[in-house]
């Protein structure tokens, strides 16, 4: 997987970045963001990660222009984040899927097109191809009101991507899924990916990030602890692992012997409980045996 | 331009939700109710039946668009927050100020559309009950007004009253200059409608009516008797007796009888008898002396014009009835802005009666001994509270009087201008607000 460098012109730049949540009485109450520095470059996907109350989705906020920062800035294709040109070239699925319950599939993705000024045949084609992008085409015209929170989820999913944005910025895109559904919506940062967007993707689920994510920073109490690309940062340099595929009793020995006491463990990989999950589903959809 | 497309989405966003959560009921409710007043205004004297069918069809309008404005405005910019959709749209290309407006010309949408639809109703039901609509009348208001000696020497009237009394020696009468009249009217001439209250004098308290002249004339001199309309709907005396030439027999009418159909006496005001500059004066003469004539600057003699049918000024009105609900809108979307759905409903429910009950305040500071800062802060909340009742639609539909352009214009004049301050301070306030 290529990285590519941050030293190209940023698609979000944060300097200095701080935010103090206020009482009533404008006593400060709760520092959420503390001089975060942090630069998204075109094409990469990075993930924002930290435990609850970290200051993710602040951070998120502050780069939408929803919130306004006690300290620091904060760019978005080198604009204030509240200016609306830099909206138009954004995508946001917000952590919690927050729409309007009276509306359907169609109706709200061309409202939301409607809010960016897409032409409308170019709204109708966006939203055919968006709605089966995300496996909705059964429940097209229902409205969400009848919607389980997965569905409302892929939907939300979909409209993030009506203006087909330069940047995608996900608030733990995989909360109400099920594991195809988390793992379709991977499949989905890659492709965007590959279609040279940028993501932000922010999420307390590890292995999420660990799969898509070119860096990641990861946050806790609102202060930045590390940052970096994923490989470099997981990669432990002490430790050799060697994968032979279907060794005999005499090879494992030798290996055994060469390593001595440096030797950690000899066992047979084993699969992703994701990976696993997937290709049982996949083959019942397929009309498999098993029962 | 973008904001533009911004507003016109969030405006159709509301209609649709207003549709989807089943908020034309209450226009439904108010075509049912309307239909059922026209039903039992086969039980009321005749005479009263077209004013209360105007009344009722305007309150109900009314009724229903400040309901619905206030619930509207409230429940949705509420929801909007509440359920944090707002995050969502506020992280699109939407300024908050175009959503503000965008939310308000939604209410107003559904207000049309509701207005629109019970004043057809309304009309409908008109037509059931009533063989033939009320035309309306445009009516050219007095700029002046003088008394006459029995001996015909003008006499200036300097006080502040509205209302002269005319007694003792016949001969007497009051002029009224009457301004901006067409000059080349219908040949038949314009609509002179005049009404009076009778008072018997001595043993003739029970004296209902009086004889009168009615003349007019370009300028000073030279008044010109005028004719009685055929189709007046009295002037010719209970007996039925056929007074002389000029001569007109006015029967008491207060001012709560106001109809311009059945409650005036009708003549004509040809066109020799106004100046090339639209001016007339129109004299009454008291010619009985057995009866006191109550007379008033504003609402003894009329000119009248065709005003157009029913169904359009009750339109006109509904446009009225509308530029308040629009202030209410926009009252009740600020406060959204700021507080809960409960505290929201009830600003907005305040605003509306605090509006109508705004001569409470006049009465209190007129006839109550208040403390200074009492009346200052009365004083204050008469300036800044808006009069609801200074456009009174009802009465105008009810007495057959048009509602002029003119009058909606100055409606929307008024009440836009409170509405504008509310939604900039209610875009201020989102503006401020951290999501």
């Amino acid at each position: 997987m290529t990285v590519p460098t941050p030293a190209a012109t940023p698609v979000l730049r944060t300097v200095g970045l701080g935010k103090t949540y206020h009482d009533f009485w404008g006593r400060p109450r709760v520092q959420a963001l503390a001089g975060l520095d942090l630069e998204v470059a075109p094409g990469e996907v990075f993930g924002l990660l930290g435990p609850n109350g970290s200051g993710k989705t602040t951070t998120i906020k502050l780069l939408l222009g929803l919130l306004s920062p006690t300290k620091g800035e904060a760019f978005v294709f080198g604009r204030d984040p509240g200016d609306q040109d830099a909206k138009r070239r954004i995508g946001y699925l917000p952590e919690e899927t927050y729409l309007y319950r009276f509306l359907d599939a169609e109706e709200t993705l061309a409202f939301f097109g409607r809010l960016f000024g897409l032409p409308s045949a170019l709204i109708k084609s966006r939203t055919d191809e968006l709605i089966k992008l995300v496996g909705l085409d059964h429940a097209r015209k229902r409205r969400l009101g009848e919607y389980s929170k997965g569905m409302a989820r892929r939907l939300g999913l979909a409209q993030t991507l009506i203006n087909d944005p330069a940047l995608v910025i996900l608030d733990e895109p995989t909360s109400g899924l099920d594991p195809i559904g988390s793992a379709e919506v991977k499949d989905l940062i890659i492709r965007l990916k590959q279609a040279g967007k940028t993501v932000l993707l922010c999420s307390h689920l590890l292995a999420d990030v660990e799969d898509v994510c070119d860096r990641i920073a990861i946050l806790h109490q609102g202060v930045l602890r590390e940052l970096g690309p994923v490989d470099a940062l997981l990669r432990a340099d002490d430790r050799i692992q060697v994968e032979l595929k279907g060794p005999n009793a005499e090879q494992l020995a030798a290996i055994r012997n060469a390593a001595g006491s440096s030797l950690v463990s000899v066992a047979p990989p084993r699969e992703r409980l994701e990976s696993h999950f997937r290709r049982i589903i996949t083959e019942a959809k397929g009309g498999g045996s098993k029962p | 331009m973008s904001q533009l497309v911004g507003i016109y989405a969030i405006a159709a966003l509301s209609i649709r939700e207003a549709v989807r959560q089943r908020l034309w009921l209450p226009f439904a409710a108010g075509a049912g109710l309307l239909m059922a007043i026209g039903l039992r205004l086969g039980a009321v004297d005749d005479s009263a039946k077209l004013k209360l069918a105007v009344v009722g069809i305007t309150a109900v309008i009314g009724f229903v668009t400040v309901l619905l404005s206030i619930l509207v405005a409230a429940g949705q910019v509420r929801r909007d927050l509440d359920a944090r959709v707002a995050y969502l749209l506020f992280a699109k290309p939407l300024s908050r100020w175009a959503y503000v407006v965008g939310r308000w010309l939604g209410v107003m949408g559904i207000l049309t559309a509701g207005m629109l639809a019970l004043a057809v109703v309304g009309t409908l039901v008109m037509s059931t009950v009533f063989p033939a609509l009320p035309q309306m009348r445009d009516v050219h208001k007095v700029v002046a007004w003088e008394e006459v000696s029995p001996l015909g020497e003008p006499i200036t009237i300097t006080d502040d009253s509205s209302r002269r009394m005319l007694s003792g020696q016949p001969g007497g009468g009051i002029r009224w200059t009457i301004a901006g009249l067409p000059t080349e009217g219908p040949q038949d001439g314009l609509e002179l409608l005049v009404r009076v209250q009778v008072r018997g004098v001595g043993d003739q308290m029970a004296l209902e009516e009086s004889l009168v002249s009615v003349t007019a004339a370009p300028g000073k001199g030279g008044q010109r008797l005028l004719s009685l309309d055929p189709a007046s709907p009295y002037g010719f005396g209970t007996d039925g007796a056929k007074p002389g030439p000029g001569q007109v027999v006015l029967r008491h009418r207060d001012s709560s009888r106001n109809d311009m159909v059945q409650d005036f006496a009708r003549l004509r005001l040809t066109p020799d008898v106004i100046a090339p500059d639209g001016t007339t004066i129109i004299q009454i003469t008291r010619l009985d002396s057995r009866s006191t004539l109550v007379l008033t600057r504003n609402a003894t003699v009329l000119v009248a014009r065709p005003g157009g049918g029913f169904l359009l000024n009750l339109v006109r009105g509904g446009l009225v009835l509308m530029a308040s609900a629009g202030l209410l809108a926009a009252g009740t979307l600020l406060v959204a802005t700021v507080s809960n759905i409960g505290v929201t409903l009830l600003a907005g429910l305040t605003m509306f009666f605090a509006g109508n009950a705004l001569w409470t305040i006049q009465d209190t500071l007129a006839y109550e001994k208040l403390s200074a800062p009492v009346a200052r802060l009365l004083q204050l909340a008469q300036v800044l509270l808006p009069d609801f009742d200074r456009f009174s639609v009802a009465a105008n539909l009810a007495a057959s009087q048009s509602i002029p352009w003119t009058a909606v214009g100055a409606a929307w004049m008024y009440f836009g201008l409170y509405a504008v301050v509310f939604l900039v301070l209610a875009w201020f306030s989102l503006a401020r607000k951290e999501l």
